[in-house]
């Protein structure tokens, strides 16, 4: 068993070890892990291909949380375009249902982590941080399906950082000012 | 809700309270998930409003027991 799985396992424990009371430090130490779990089983992945175990630890330590998850909303949106109006045939179909339940759940996860670890305001219940990590399990279940797949091998790239993206990323947002609702005509700043 | 996420991003928060035992504990991932995409296909949030959408599951009685006190 992985270092992931271990980690899986591990949220899994945490989630369960009060079941009748919200423990919030085991809550919040079963979502971080569950994240985290599903952040080193992506990274392994990605360094997977490299054989010397230095190069690997070096590479894995260049991934980073922020840009990983810009590429999981990117997929989240492409693979929903892909489906409408019409589903790709199969077996693009069920590599992309994968992809996507896998892009989605990071970017679910690490906002959950993030409310976890920084947002003391937030309370954690034990049934509803429990259904939290079966989302993570199923993404795990989903990656084991897809991981020799191009779709997801091309996934793991656009995950590994380099100069032009971190530009392209900077550009993008000076470029791209969000609308706000309350005043969606307003003229950016 | 609205808010920002942790990366700064605009967000919107949805928080979903189930009833309690509606759906049989082995079914409830997948019918969260159709929750989800049935909210973000009819609302398109990130394309219409440029926020990202994050959901919150939770039942009605553990939601009842995040209102009480944290003494109680």
């Amino acid at each position: 068993m992985g270092y992931p799985d271990d980690l899986l396992q591990y949220a899994k424990q945490m989630a369960e070890a009060y079941p009748n009371a919200a423990h919030q430090s085991s809550l919040r130490r079963a979502l971080s892990s569950a994240y985290y779990a599903l952040f080193h089983l992506l990274i392994a992945d990605a360094v997977a291909h490299c054989s010397d175990p230095r190069f690997r630890s070096a590479l894995g330590r260049l991934f980073d949380h922020g840009p990983m998850k810009h590429v999981c909303e990117n997929t989240v949106e492409r693979i929903r375009n892909l489906f409408h109006p019409t589903p790709p045939d199969e077996p693009e179909r069920t590599v992309q249902y994968h992809l996507h339940k896998v892009a989605d759940t990071f970017s679910q996860a690490q906002q959950n982590r993030t409310d976890a670890d920084y947002n003391l305001l937030k309370e954690w219940q034990p049934g509803q941080v429990s259904l939290l990590i079966e989302a993570v399990e199923d993404a795990f279940k989903s990656w084991q399906t897809i991981r020799e797949e191009q779709a997801a091998k091309d996934f793991l790239i656009a995950m590994i950082p380099t100069r032009e993206k971190k530009q392209g990323q900077k550009d993008g947002q000076r470029q791209k000012p969000r609308p706000t609702l309350a005043d969606p005509n307003a003229p950016p700043p | 809700m609205l808010g920002t996420d942790g990366n700064g991003n605009d967000a919107v928060f949805f928080r979903v309270v189930l009833a309690d035992n509606s759906v049989p504990r082995n079914q409830l991932l997948a019918f969260t998930r159709q929750i989800s995409a049935s909210i973000i296909a009819q609302l398109n949030p990130n394309e219409e409003w440029g926020v990202w959408p994050y959901f919150d599951f939770i039942t009605q009685s553990e939601e009842a027991r995040n209102k009480q006190p944290i003494w109680a």
